[in-house]
């Protein structure tokens, strides 16, 4: 298997279905509301294009901005529960409620403490909730996973807490730190789209508010062109997770090399 | 330099019972027994790493003690370079990093290229070749190592024995070598000691003649007694368990 037919071989499969889709959508004479044919939707798409990415570039910001304040909340977490055992017992199960409360139930209760009018900011947070986890869980393995030796040659070296987070249980957990901002990263987008159909839309709609009202006026077609703008965008926010994640871990780390051979 | 005195160390059974030990400063002592019979706790101990149950472990040197660890694994961290790993003792210590110091060390070690290489694009030997310019930089005169070439191949192996004494005869730091190649310990040390298992105790002591070259050494009839004097008194404390 080659690197050209990885990429190649989906885009055409995808090519495929999107021609049986229209030639099957003519042949049964299927009605614009119920199911459009692909020519239809990327013809809506283009009509509406403007709308569409403002939405995108909506969701998009709240989503990045939710990540990184997750991702910071969730290694701080992880570095206060590596420093004190009593704080990582007691506050740890309080981290797994919120990950498994589901994020629809607890929408209300910060809507109404943020305020009504403030939904930008009910989304940001209910985004954060959703995605701060796999963060915190896969920095915590990492620091514990950090080399016993190493840990000796720190102590035999007198090295101070503060040198020891920086010089070695940061760096040992990168790994696992980017694995978690990479499933973390789809799970913002998520939540972010998720609590967009809950807390509504502030002053500026995300593609959730586009999915609303399209399908509210059955405009299927610009319903389907929302949900394939949201796919790019998850698409897009993989990719540049990965990308940050291979150029910090080029030169070193041995999944990497693998990945490469 | 470095004295075991009436040293315990218990975890759940007895693991070292009754060490008295004395090492001088600038001997090559090296200590033999068989796996799990404490070798690494009585590094761990004269690292200060671990306390003893009872008895004491001190230093006749304290003021400029410093102690260089080699491990049985090379135990590099992968996203330092060459020379960022070698350093790493002198900024831990807050001294200046200093990368004339590092590339001197690497020099001696037989690495003088590697210095912007990443230890994955190093051999198991260039690894711990590392690791013992990593024990040296910080003016290191007490150098334990634990087992550290028994994972190499023979040859290799020998070479870093002949590089290290190399090292150790310039310098004249201490050294307390584990091992548990017989051969290994009498070819490098002064003074070999051996260690019975359950517990750990010392049942055998021999002073090394220092011969003029190391070849005749191992051809002399003396290379040959010691050895098999040790293999019987490791034997023995294998079948006292
Ligand atoms: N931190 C520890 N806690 C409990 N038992 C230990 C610990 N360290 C070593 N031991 C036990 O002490 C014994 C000696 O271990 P070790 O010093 O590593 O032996 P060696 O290096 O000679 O193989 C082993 O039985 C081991 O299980
Ligand atoms: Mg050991």
């Amino acid at each position: 298997m080659n690197k050209l037919s990885t990429y190649f071989s989906p885009i055409i499969a995808l090519s495929i279905i999107f021609i049986i889709w229209e030639l099957l959508v003519n042949l049964f004479s299927i009605q614009l509301y119920i199911l459009p044919a692909p020519t239809d939707i990327f013809l809506s798409l283009n009509d509406n294009l403007r709308e569409l990415l403002l939405a995108t570039l909506n969701t998009l910001k709240i989503t990045l901005f939710a990540f990184l304040i997750a991702t910071l909340i969730a290694i701080g977490l992880a570095i206060i529960f590596s420093l004190s055992k009593i704080l990582e017992i007691s506050l740890y199960p309080i981290t797994v409620i919120f990950q498994v409360t589901p994020v629809v139930a607890i929408a209300p209760l910060i809507i109404i403490w943020v305020g009504l009018d403030n939904a930008e900011m009910a989304i940001l947070i209910l985004s954060v909730i959703v995605a701060f986890f796999p963060v915190l869980a896969n920095t915590n393995l990492g620091f514990r996973s950090v080399d016993k030796n190493l840990k000796e040659l720190f102590l035999i070296n007198r090295a101070s807490k503060w040198q020891t987070l920086m010089k070695l249980n940061l760096p040992y957990a990168t790994p696992y730190i980017l694995t978690g901002m990479k499933t973390s990263i789809g799970l913002a987008l998520i939540g972010t789209v998720v609590a967009e159909f809950v807390a509504g839309t502030g002053s500026s709609a995300g593609l959730s508010w586009i999915i609303i009202e399209s399908g509210n006026r059955l405009d299927i077609a610009k319903l389907f062109s929302a949900l394939i703008l949201l796919v790019l965008s998850g698409i897009f926010l993989f990719l540049l997770m990965s990308t940050i994640e291979y150029s910090i871990l080029r030169r070193w780390h041995q999944s990497v090399k693998e990945n490469e051979s | 330099m470095l004295n075991f005195s009436n040293v315990h160390m218990k975890f759940d059974k007895d693991v070292l019972s009754d060490i008295n030990l004395k090492i001088d400063s600038g001997e090559f002592v090296s200590i033999l027994g068989p796996s799990g019979c404490g070798k690494s706790t009585l590094l761990r101990l004269a690292s200060n790493l671990a306390k003893p149950t009872k008895g004491l472990v001190d230093y006749t040197s304290h003021k400029d003690l410093s102690i260089g660890f080699v491990f049985q694994n090379p135990t590099l961290m992968p996203w330092r370079t060459v020379l960022e790993n070698v350093t790493l003792p002198l900024e831990l210590n807050k001294k200046k990093s200093s990368r004339e110091e590092a590339l001197m060390w690497l020099a001696r070690v037989g690495l003088k290229d590697k210095e912007k290489s990443y230890p994955n694009e190093l051999s198991g030997g260039q690894m711990m070749r590392v690791s013992i310019a990593r024990s040296l930089i910080n003016g290191c005169n007490l150098l334990l190592l634990d087992e550290p070439f028994a994972a190499l191949d023979e040859i290799t192996r020998r070479k870093l024995e002949d590089d290290l004494l190399e090292i150790w005869e310039k310098e004249k730091f201490t050294v307390l070598f584990v091992t548990h190649s017989v051969s290994e310990a009498i070819y490098l040390s002064q003074r070999v000691l051996v260690l019975s298992s359950g517990p750990g105790k010392l049942v055998y002591e021999k002073n090394i003649s220092q011969y003029n070259s190391k070849e005749e050494f191992i051809g002399s009839k003396e290379f040959q007694t010691i050895n098999s004097e040790i293999f019987e008194k490791l034997k023995s404390g294998v079948n006292n368990e």
